[in-house]
């Protein structure tokens, strides 16, 4: 027997909620692989380049870097990697929070076709985004990797788990990635803004060179910043095999976890909420 | 009665919408921020700019009953459709549901036109919540039903409307959920398909499935539902058998139909003033209540004003279908030869009557339709009278027969 009443979501804790997203997630494991097949070939499909784009992206976002330290517009910082090579590890490692955050904050509107018609768990569409951003994952990994091995890079073996590693990035992008898809359905301007945030985040961020300032608010920012003791830390292991777990990288890392689970928690009691403006 | 023996228990049901697309982006936000620090949504009253899409549905629907909701557009069914669903969540009170749920309110959610028809059968099939080994064993099913043979590995984009109809349809109904529920979705397709789909229904029926049936075409709801709600404005208006149900609604709609044709009709007259021919009014022969017994005559009068003198004029009055104003019944015109109406002077007023003895409409709400010509202009003058619509009755109420026409017969039985 199934019963709907008013504000009955806010009548079940958190814990009980994840605990209903594991639970139907495990039962529609065969819709989630259909929609993922769906979502998967169609966007591969629609462009002229196919799965060209999947390969050539990564490698056209470091190019672009490399004509700017060229040109002398970047500041690299002390760094003993040659910056190619630190640049493609570390554009690889911040698109994993990137990407996770961007596929995951279209979630709802993924399914606008079916979602006011058919009533099934919606949380199964933040699985089938997230499937569909580590497929893309997988394949600029193991393009990067291929170029780093093609050029001779001597790095750490352990990059080969950097689909591992990334988790936590992953987990901040989602956790962050499925508040905007809820915001973004009623106030659509939200995009834009997070779009620029992202922009932002990413110059506090050790992604393009090693941050040094003197700026002491800004040396505090990226201080607090969690992304950067991740993206710090999964770099050093994977091209130097260093194994650095700072305090800082532990606590980052429980923090990502965190603002996964208060996201997940804002999806249940949100979504339902905010369909009907879909109609 | 016990709780187990309903399928559907709604209870005091109630769905807000807001008007404004901009209010409703502001409460959207402003209720998931509330939701987050665990306030109540003011769910009990309405803000500025919000109504009561549902208010206040109380119904109980038995396992293996057949209900239809009719009502005007915007009177709610589909949002009551959809909240029983689990899609949108009530605003006030409570449903509970036994039994599996599949709901055809639109057919074919969620397919992709680039994949083919088998993929899409599987896709769909789990949307709706059936496991990849139900779809492979109602495979065979569904496709005899959508009758797609030949288009099944070719990509849905190329099907025409009417088989991605057909296809959303099969899956759908093949799944064959505890409790359906339908929304208008046999108004598609061509006539066999309606009849296939309609006999799928009657046989989930017969198998004690619980199925709620929106329609506008009330002859379907006449045929497969014992029970009907009527549905005014989020609120049930009636709750009960299909025939009285109907004669309800029909009456309901009247009073709005015509105020709408009055409008077009004085619209109409604006134009036709000045011209050689006028009409003033047309009556029929109803009480009251616009009610004429099914066993009365039915008197047709019609006053014209004519404005230029007219040799020779020929009038045709019928009777239309209050449902779709268009399909009709019958005609009665003067011929010539039969009767003519002739030399009609300038300025004068003439009332035209015809009476017809045996009109053969069964119970319902009918329209008359008349139209006047000047046999040598063919200047013609056509309405259709609204404020003249009126209702065949059945006192006796002993005509619960199916049908458009009434016909008078003999019957006879003898050993052979």
């Amino acid at each position: 027997m199934v019963r709907y009443y008013s504000d009955m979501r806010h009548k079940t804790n958190t814990l009980m909620s994840l605990y209903y997203f594991y639970k139907n997630i495990k039962n529609s494991r065969e819709l989630i692989v259909q929609l993922f097949t769906r979502d998967f070939t169609s966007s591969v499909r629609k462009s002229f380049l196919g799965v060209g784009w999947v390969l050539l992206s990564p490698l056209l976002g470091v190019f672009s870097w490399l004509i700017m330290n060229e040109i002398g517009a970047l500041n690299p910082g002390q760094n003993d990697i040659p910056y190619p090579v630190f640049l493609l590890m570390s554009t690889l490692i911040w698109n994993a929070f990137v990407q996770s955050f961007e596929t995951t904050s279209t979630t709802l509107q993924s399914g606008a076709g079916f979602i006011l018609q058919v009533n099934y768990p919606h949380e199964i569409m933040i699985v089938k985004q997230y499937l569909h951003f580590f497929a893309n994952y997988l394949i600029s990994f193991i393009i990067t990797t291929a170029v780093l091995v093609v050029f001779n890079y001597d790095m750490s073996w352990a990059i080969i788990l950097l689909p591992i590693l990334i988790l936590p990035l992953t987990m901040l992008g989602v956790g962050l990635g499925v508040i905007i898809s809820l915001v973004s359905v009623v106030i659509p301007d939200i995009k834009r803004i997070t779009s620029y945030f992202i922009k932002t985040l990413m110059f506090i961020t050790p992604v393009i060179y090693v941050p040094k300032t003197n700026n002491k608010f800004l040396e505090m920012l990226i201080e607090l910043n969690p992304l950067n003791h991740i993206i710090t830390g999964i770099r050093e292991l994977c091209l130097n095999g260093n194994i650095n777990l700072s305090n800082q990288f532990t606590i980052s890392c429980i923090f990502c976890l965190l603002v996964l689970v208060i996201g997940l928690r804002v999806f249940y009691l949100g979504e339902h909420k905010v369909i009907e403006k879909m109609l | 009665m016990n709780e187990t023996d309903y399928s559907i228990i709604i209870d005091g049901l109630s769905k807000k919408f807001t008007r404004s697309l901009k209010k409703s982006l502001i409460y959207g936000a402003s209720d998931v921020a509330k939701s987050l620090v665990k306030i109540k949504a003011t769910n009990s009253s309405l803000r500025d700019s919000e109504f009561w899409a549902l208010q206040d549905i109380n119904i109980k629907i038995k396992k293996g009953e057949t209900v239809g909701i009719i009502g005007s557009n915007g009177s709610g069914k589909s949002t009551l459709l959809r909240v029983i669903s689990g899609i949108l969540p009530p605003d006030k009170g409570e449903i509970q549901i036994n039994g599996s749920v599949g709901s055809l309110i639109a057919v074919g959610a969620g397919f992709h036109p680039h994949m083919t028809g088998r993929q899409n059968i599987y896709l769909n099939g789990s949307i709706l919540g059936m496991t990849k080994k139900e779809i492979d064993e109602k495979f065979d099913d569904i496709c005899n039903f959508a009758d797609i043979d030949g288009f099944l590995d070719a990509p849905v984009s190329t099907y025409s409307s009417g088989m991605r109809v057909r296809l959303g349809f099969a899956i759908a109904i093949n799944k064959k959920p505890e409790v359906l529920l339908v929304d208008e979705v046999l108004s598609v397709g061509d006539l066999s398909f309606r009849n296939k789909s309609l006999r799928k229904m009657s046989e989930l029926h017969q198998s004690a499935n619980t199925i709620i049936f929106i329609s506008h075409n009330l002859d379907q709801i006449r045929n497969l539902c014992s029970r009907t709600i009527i549905l005014e404005r989020g609120r049930v208006v009636f709750d009960g058998d299909t025939h009285t149900a109907i004669a309800k609604y029909q009456e309901n709609s009247r009073a709005k139909r015509v105020s709408d044709l009055k409008k077009e009709a004085n619209n109409q007259d604006n134009e036709e003033a000045g011209k050689e021919l006028e009409i003033i009014e047309y009556k029929t022969n109803c009480d009251k209540d616009f009610k004429i017994d099914v066993t009365a005559p039915l008197i047709l009068e019609c006053t014209i004003k004519v404005n230029s003198p007219i040799n020779e004029l020929s009038c045709s009055m019928g009777v239309l279908s209050e449902e779709d104003y268009k399909t009709c019944f019958w005609v009665v015109s003067n011929d010539k030869n039969k009767f003519s109406i002739s030399n009609l002077k300038k300025g004068k007023t003439y009332k035209i009557t015809v009476e017809i003895k045996r009109h053969n409409l069964s119970p319902g709400a009918y329209i008359p339709n008349i139209s006047i010509r000047n046999s040598e202009t063919y200047e013609t003058y056509e309405r259709i009278l609204a404020e003249s619509s009126f209702q065949i009755s059945d006192k006796n109420l002993t005509l619960l027969e199916r049908g458009i026409l009434r016909v008078h017969e003999n019957w006879s039985v003898k050993e052979v």
